[in-house]
């Protein structure tokens, strides 16, 4: 690209010069004015002639080794990003389960959700859930209703430990 | 308007204590490359702005106080440098005219060629120190613009601007080493050959080199025109075009998690929003410290050229009225010859400033 352009630049300069000296050697009169007209013709080649001869090929190539670069630069801020993403989401998720335990009486229990990328990868659903607590069977089947209808979470992906 | 009711929202979305949010930040800053740009603060730089960091261009007032307290310590002694230069100048330019009127005859000629060997004496110290200086500053910019776009573009890619980033980062990487390049190779001989053909033309008398020199000066006004045209036209374009892809994309993104459940839907649109307002946080300190950096690393720089430039126009001005018309044309040529310098240094300024307020302002709804 500064090749051509250094080109381009030293093109004009020489035309330039030329059609300068062209017009001062030439006498005056209507023959004048013709070498005008052709030195004005040729600065204007000279002017031109980059977009022509100019590498779009190249220049497109370059832009999309650069866009790939981008994609690269991103990597380590995306994968920070879906890390930081996934423990808020698991944490609301372990919130949520808590808030309802305490509602059917469940005081002390732990939980520990899993997530898994939906199909389409665009988000992160909860799979499975382990629940840490001691807890009657009536509670147990009220807790798993909740998470089943509140987070899509099936009764058989609910592990129950003590 | 529209910009200020995003903010608002992603405000209010933000359940988040500050502490999650600070968290957040730190990660994404640290995983960023913030580092790596603080530690690419350019000498200049860092005499006005001292070891300043990236979170603090969060308090952009004082940020811009520190950078406007440098600028005013150092204005003085411009001023007062070039002040100096041109009151020799001036007074070269009116001996060589009073003696050119009171001996036209004899040695009319000779005080003007003398009043032209004094002129450029001193001039070309100054074009040549000062081309070298702007020299330096381009160098600077491009090694920090090698650190800040990657780290800008991650975070406006983070921030859900993944196409236009990506565009606009190749844009301005390929054009900032294509000026680079250009400038070196091809925009300061330019001026060198300027500042030769002015003294020239000063030399010989007469109009017969004043239009090389009013070619060169075209060339070179030309070529910067049309650099920094392009780029600006490539970026805005760029930025509409991507744009579009990465709203359409979100879009998408958004109609998939309203298909969840409602306490999923509200659980993954916390998260996101979380995630997304800290990677914009960060992409707008990132942002306004990289403003910051190059406006400290251009602004001496460009007072100096600047003031330089007013100053010699003067001069050409008040030497008008005694010296010879070749030595005050001299006077203005120099001028120009700094004028093309700064422009040579705006341009490089100029195309980092489009860039970065580009990539700070691609906000998707």
């Amino acid at each position: 690209m500064t090749e051509i352009l250094r080109n381009w630049i030293f093109g004009i300069v020489g035309a330039a010069f030329i059609a300068a000296i062209t017009q001062a050697i030439t006498p005056d009169g209507k023959a004048k004015r013709v070498v005008s007209v052709v030195c004005g013709f040729v600065m204007l080649t000279a002017i031109i002639r980059p977009i022509k001869t100019f590498d779009y090929g190249g220049f497109r190539q370059s832009l999309a080794r650069l866009s790939g670069e981008a994609a690269d630069i991103s990597a380590p801020l995306d994968e920070v990003n879906e890390n930081i993403t996934r423990g808020i989401i698991e944490e609301r998720y372990a919130a949520y389960i808590l808030d309802k335990g305490n509602a059917h009486g469940i005081d002390a229990m732990s939980v520990v959700v899993e997530t898994a990328v939906s199909d389409d990868e665009s988000y992160l659903y909860p799979s499975a859930v382990t629940i840490t607590a001691n807890v009657t069977d009536a509670q147990k089947s009220a807790l798993a209703y909740d998470i089943e209808s509140g987070l899509g979470v099936p009764s058989g992906e609910i592990v129950w430990t003590d | 308007m529209k910009q200020l009711v995003i903010l608002l929202a992603i405000l209010v979305l933000l359940p988040a204590p500050f502490a999650l949010a600070d968290d957040v930040f730190d990660e994404q800053a640290g995983a960023a490359g913030v580092r790596g740009v603080e530690d690419a603060l350019p000498p200049e730089a860092g005499e006005i702005l001292g070891d300043m960091k990236v979170t603090d261009a969060l308090d952009a007032q004082g940020a811009i106080s520190r950078l406007v307290e440098g600028i005013g310590a150092k204005l003085r002694g411009i001023v007062v440098s070039a002040l100096k230069n041109a009151a020799i100048i001036v007074m070269a330019a009116m001996l060589s005219g009073i003696f050119a009127a009171a001996f036209p005859e004899k040695s009319g000629n000779y005080a003007r060629l003398a009043g032209v060997l004094a002129i450029s004496t001193v001039s070309v110290a100054s074009v040549n120190t000062f081309i070298g200086m702007g020299a330096a500053v381009l160098d600077d910019l491009s090694v920090f613009s090698k650190m800040l776009l990657p780290c800008l573009t991650a975070a406006a890619a983070a921030s859900g601007a993944i196409t236009s980033a990506a565009a606009k980062y190749a844009a301005t990487m390929l054009f900032m080493d294509i000026m680079m390049s250009v400038m070196k190779a091809v925009i300061m001989p330019l001026i060198y050959a300027f500042a030769a053909a002015s003294i020239a033309e000063a030399t010989v008398g007469g109009d017969a080199l004043a239009g090389v020199t009013s070619l060169i000066k075209w060339l070179a006004k030309t070529a910067l025109s049309i650099i920094v045209v392009v780029f600006i036209v490539y970026i805005s374009l760029t930025g509409v075009i991507a744009g579009a892809s990465d709203a359409a994309a979100l879009r998408a993104a958004k109609v998939a998690i309203s298909t969840a459940l409602p306490v999923v839907g509200t659980i993954l649109a916390d998260a996101a929003g979380t995630v997304l307002s800290g990677a914009a946080m960060l992409k707008g300190a990132v942002g306004v410290f990289g403003v910051l950096v190059v406006a400290a690393t251009c602004v001496i720089p460009v007072l100096k050229l600047g003031v330089n430039y007013l100053l010699f126009k003067v001069a050409a001005g008040l030497s008008g009225a005694v010296a010879d018309k070749s030595v005050t044309k001299l006077l203005d040529g120099f001028a120009s010859a700094f004028g093309l310098a700064l422009g040579m240094t705006g341009v490089a300024a100029i195309m980092l400033f489009v860039s970065i307020v580009s990539m700070i302002k691609t906000v998707v709804v």
